[in-house]
């Protein structure tokens, strides 16, 4: 099978998931920046399925959503569960994080006031601690699911080293998902990603 | 050689080996391999059915999250425990129990799990409802996603939003981004139905998109022929007008 193209903005945000599957699995694909000379987003957008990104092309098909292609990713390099009951397992940390979560996280940034970002932040941070202590109970061995990394654990990852340092918070007093994401950063291919990644903001 | 479907009537007729029609007293190693496959399968199948009956789903007696669950059951015409809260069994007595603190839960085997798309792609995938291919599945939760995820949101907060500007903002988001997606899903529609000729998860939430969040947003799929196909299709299929027309089926 041809690589596979992802195409997003210069930025971590909703793409960078995917990103971890591939460095972590080793597998080659082609990581597709937009900018502003030689790939324009406004002009790209007609080719995609909804007029937004990111976008994956399998063999010259576009397939859009983020977290369809993180989990298609994932099927395709290994990083998907043994069976259904642990996809299942997978798919309830993975909403917890990135449909919880994330939204909640962007309405901090996205506040028209000071005042409405503060709000939003307190909401956030309370909705952060809720969901963490829960997922805290969900660590089964070493990882997610037991003894392998899993999709699961690069989306705590994600979390934990990218999004939550933006609202100044860090994950320690939840030692079973701190030992998770310390041992993803000693893993050679994610420190490999981590320093050859393009620096961006978010 | 003739392939083997798992629509083949799994017996042997007389000495003939079913699928190469030769005298089935000789060995016929790749014939029983396919056979064994086609048989796997569906044992596979009756066995995921069998686990998917015993589950029991819990919710409050409303469609809210847990309508697109139930729905997968009554198509595939699967029973199960379709637990809902009451006067009698109150959700704050049960709450402790969910290892979120929220429903849906669905108990497998005992344990319980959260968040209704997960759960909802879980159920499909073992009623055989999710493509029969690491692509395929791919489109169906791209479909799936633009529904569940970036309209579903808005469409709760248009209800139960805190205040009247959030609901109106809610509104507005929720009538442009159906307006710009519902074009784009119209060209992935690829035979009857989004994959081709098998329903699957991601008819069966557009069904429900159609049926609840359309009339709400004063939108309609006049302009939009097969995604007005597949919602008729599912309107008239005896499973689902069986449990639409039951009268313990939630309303709202």
């Amino acid at each position: 099978m041809a690589d596979c193209k992802l195409y997003y903005f210069n930025a971590k945000a909703r793409a960078e998931l995917t990103r971890y599957a591939y460095a972590f699995k080793g597998v080659s694909y082609e990581d597709i920046r937009f900018d502003d000379t030689n790939l324009k987003f406004e002009e790209f957008k007609s080719k995609t399925p909804f007029g937004s990104a990111p976008v994956l092309e399998v063999d010259g098909v576009m397939f859009a959503q983020s977290m369809a292609i993180a989990r298609y990713v994932a099927r395709e390099v290994g990083l998907n569960g043994a069976n259904s009951l642990e996809n299942l397992k997978i798919d309830m940390i993975l909403d917890a994080l990135y449909s919880d979560l994330f939204p909640l996280i962007i309405n901090v940034f996205q506040g028209q006031t000071d005042e409405i970002k503060a709000a939003a932040k307190t909401k956030a941070v309370e909705s952060i601690q809720k969901t963490f202590g829960n997922l805290e109970t969900l660590v089964s061995g070493d990882y997610f699911l037991g003894s392998d990394a899993s999709l699961a654990d690069l989306a705590v990852f994600n979390l934990v080293n990218d999004v939550l340092p933006l609202l100044g918070l860090n994950m320690d007093e939840y030692t079973k998902i701190s030992k998770i994401v310390a041992s993803l950063r000693e893993n050679e291919n994610i420190k490999s990603h981590l320093e050859n990644r393009p620096k961006t903001d978010a | 050689m003739k392939s083997v479907s798992l629509n083949d009537p799994l017996k042997y007729d007389n000495n003939e080996c079913l699928v190469c029609k030769g005298n089935k007293n000789l060995l016929h190693l790749y014939c029983l391999s396919l056979i064994d496959t086609a048989l796997t399968r569906e044992k596979l199948l009756e066995q995921s059915i069998k686990t998917m009956a015993d589950c029991k789903l819990y919710y409050f007696n409303t469609k809210g999250r847990a309508e697109l669950i139930r729905l997968l059951y009554a198509f595939k015409d699967v029973k199960f425990e379709d637990v809902r809260f009451s006067e009698t069994f109150k959700f704050e007595d049960f709450k402790h129990k969910t290892r979120f603190g929220s429903v849906p839960v669905l108990e497998v085997n005992g344990v319980f799990y959260a968040q209704s798309m997960a759960i909802a792609r879980y159920v499909a995938r073992e009623l055989g409802l999710m493509g029969s291919s690491s692509l395929q599945t791919l489109k169906v939760d791209m479909i799936v996603d633009a529904i569940s995820v970036d309209i579903f949101p808005h469409l709760m907060n248009i209800v139960w939003g805190s205040t009247d500007e959030i609901k109106n903002a809610a509104r507005t988001k929720a009538t442009e981004t159906t307006k710009k997606i519902l074009p784009a899903l119209e060209k992935m529609v690829a035979g009857d139905y989004f994959l081709g000729s098998e329903v699957t998860l991601a008819d069966i939430i557009f069904f429900t998109f159609n049926n609840e969040a359309l009339p709400v947003l004063e939108l309609n799929l006049d302009e939009h022929p097969k995604l007005f196909k597949i919602s008729k299709s599912l309107k008239e299929n005896e499973n689902i007008k069986k449990y639409l027309t039951n009268p313990s089926t939630p309303q709202k």
